[in-house]
């Protein structure tokens, strides 16, 4: 068990490192419970996409794989997509990937408006009566990140900000975002302490909050082996 | 409220009792995710990127492939997604369906369900370096952990990492590798998301890993509302100590039950229990200033500070009438403080006694008489 002094000793430490610890140990407990209590496939955006409809319809397929590869001998992968706008083929060439029309087999035009918002409607289960779409050719947005342009960003205006990202070149959905996909990115910001790129878990600042909020659990643990002990009740 | 501000410093301690490994582990864990340079834990560490090979025209057409597909099932079968590829040097044909994933070699339209030759071949490519591959080996466990086909095998290397490489018979894809490091990541992600079933896949949405968060949080809240109430109490810093410092040096008086004097101590700032015992263990106490004990009472002689709930909760209303408090819950006090019972005075003689051997060899001194300080 542990002396008196012992007992002082930690009980102060606990004291002072939960003084200087304490926002950050709070931000920890709270993003935590915020990842674990939202589902994923929902933070995903899973909610916002059914491509259970979209398939590959056969009739609409007027050129084969076979003929285009025989106009692209060079490609090292081909791909056969769904797509709203009927099926498309996607080559694997040196460096970029090149997208034909798998009705007649010339490259895709950049998706128009009209086009990506028909995508949006065959993707989206609701109602998109109220969505706006804004061609995005300058520069990615940190939500999406990696680079996509151009890009179609479909806002749903809805009560959560939802959007859909849509590739102009392929027509391919690139990803989805809502409030609570934002919300948890900054609680991982917070979880993991780097503000800047928000996902570097290797910092500095991590490691010295880490090493003392290990020591104020070690703390705190110890002190439970004297928390609960009582006197007499009445010292004669 | 005063029943919650009691109840913060137990409910503290009670969630701290329920939730305290697992905040060890926390931050373990976390640290080790922090300190753990990544390649160290990488699964992919000896993994070759597969060779981009120019496609061999399929001799089998796609139309063909379809028309097999469908005349097996008595269902319609809808297209989801259809990619060609090369594979041990010949053409591929990966079909996603409604119904599955399928793999026909485009040579010959037949299901691909690669052999033992074939299985070692693919592990070879998908590996950098030298090393003895074992015969692969049929996994179920691992079929469902990667969602493959029940032709699902383990290539096992002997590499200083030991190295497995899991491939799916059917489609013919390297579907991962895992190493010595990957499992560690496995098993730190484990224990941070309290996820013990972790064959299919790592999950931290669990009821168990919510629960145990959310008690965590508590705890976390509790700890707050005691930390406040101590800075609002003086607790860390105590201006009034300070301001009274720096004029004079201020004492405090200790009195036996009887209200005989005992010694005058000298007040440094922090709490009554530690100015009481800080060269000595005049005061004896057992949870070392947590206001739960109860034995590191004293009573104020004159005017006694507002109690506190800590003392609400321990001590009757009879005994805080009479200025009766905990120690270890009050700032240092100039004036007179009384032992409150006998046993409380034997025990400041041993500290005396053990305190002062050359002055009082053979006994303790006297209570009535004036401590040596005097
Ligand atoms: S030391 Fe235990 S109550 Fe004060």
């Amino acid at each position: 068990m542990l002396t008196p002094k012992q007992g002082r000793w930690l009980r102060k430490s606990h004291k002072w490192l939960t003084l200087f610890l304490g926002a950050q140990l709070l931000i920890w407990l709270i993003s935590g419970l915020y990842m674990v209590l939202m589902d994923i496939d929902y933070i995903h955006g899973d909610h916002l996409v059914d491509d259970s409809r979209l398939t590959l319809d056969a009739s609409q397929l007027t050129i084969s794989p076979e003929t285009i590869l025989s106009r692209y001998p060079e490609a090292t992968r081909l791909e056969l997509l769904p797509t709203a706008l009927g099926p498309v083929y996607k080559l694997n060439l040196t460096g970029k990937p090149l997208y034909l029309s798998g009705r007649d087999g010339e490259p895709l035009e950049p998706l128009s408006q009209q086009a990506a918002m028909k995508i949006a409607a065959r993707l989206y289960p609701g109602n998109l009566s109220g969505a706006s779409a804004e061609l995005l050719t300058e520069s990615t947005p940190a939500e999406v990140g990696g680079r996509h342009l151009p890009l179609w960003q479909i806002n749903l205006n809805d009560a959560f900000d939802s959007r859909l990202y849509i590739s102009a070149s392929s027509g391919e959905l690139v990803t989805k975002r809502h409030d609570f996909w934002r919300l948890f990115d900054v609680m991982w910001m917070l979880h993991i302490m780097d503000y800047e790129t928000r996902e570097n878990v290797h910092n500095p600042l991590l490691s010295g909050f880490s090493l003392l909020a290990l020591l104020t659990a070690l703390s705190g643990a110890l002190l439970l082996l004297i928390a609960f002990k009582r006197g007499k009740e009445e010292p004669a | 409220m005063r029943l919650s501000m009691i109840n913060a410093r137990s409910l503290h301690r009670i969630l701290a009792l329920i939730v305290g490994a697992q905040l060890i582990i926390w931050t373990l864990t976390g640290l080790a995710f922090n300190l753990i340079d990544d390649p160290l834990l990488d699964a992919n560490a000896l993994r070759a990127k597969p060779e981009k090979a120019q496609l061999i025209s399929p001799q089998v057409t796609l139309a063909e492939i379809t028309a097999q597909l469908t005349g097996s099932g008595t269902k319609q079968i809808d297209l989801k997604r259809v990619e060609l590829n090369t594979l041990l040097g010949r053409p591929i044909y990966r079909i996603k369906t409604s119904s599955g994933n399928h793999a026909f070699w485009a040579d010959t339209g037949e299901a691909v369900n690669l052999n033992r030759e074939q299985l070692t071949r693919l592990a070879k490519q998908s590996y950098r370096g030298e090393a003895i591959f074992s015969e692969p080996i049929l996994d179920e466990a691992a079929a469902q952990r990667y969602g493959g086909n029940p032709a699902f095998y383990r290539i096992d290397t002997h590499d200083e990492r030991h190295t497995q490489i899991f491939i799916d018979g059917q489609s013919g894809q390297v579907k991962a590798h895992e190493n010595l490091g990957s499992e560690l990541k496995q098993l730190l992600f484990m224990l941070h998301f309290i996820d013990y079933y972790p064959d299919n896949g790592v999950s931290f949405n669990h009821l168990a890993t919510r629960l145990i968060a959310f008690a965590a949080l508590l705890l976390g809240l509790s700890g707050t509302w005691v930390l406040v109430r101590k800075l609002a109490a003086g607790d860390y810093i105590s201006w009034q100590l300070i301001s009274r410092a720096s004029k004079k040096e201020s004492k405090l008086t200790l009195l036996s039950p009887d209200g005989e004097l005992l010694e005058n101590i000298i007040l440094a700032p922090g709490n009554l229990l530690d100015n009481l015992n800080h060269d000595r263990n005049r005061i004896a106490s057992q949870c070392g200033g947590g206001g739960h004990c109860g034995m590191c009472r004293v009573r104020f002689v004159d005017q006694a500070p507002k109690a506190t709930p800590e003392e609400r909760a321990r001590l009757k209303e009879e005994l805080l009438a009479q200025g009766i408090r905990l120690s270890c819950q009050h700032n240092g006090h100039q004036g007179k403080l009384a032992l409150t019972s006998r046993a409380q005075l034997r025990y400041w003689q041993k500290a005396q006694a053990e305190a002062e051997p050359a002055l009082n060899p053979a006994q303790a001194p006297l209570v009535n008489e004036s401590s040596p300080l005097e």
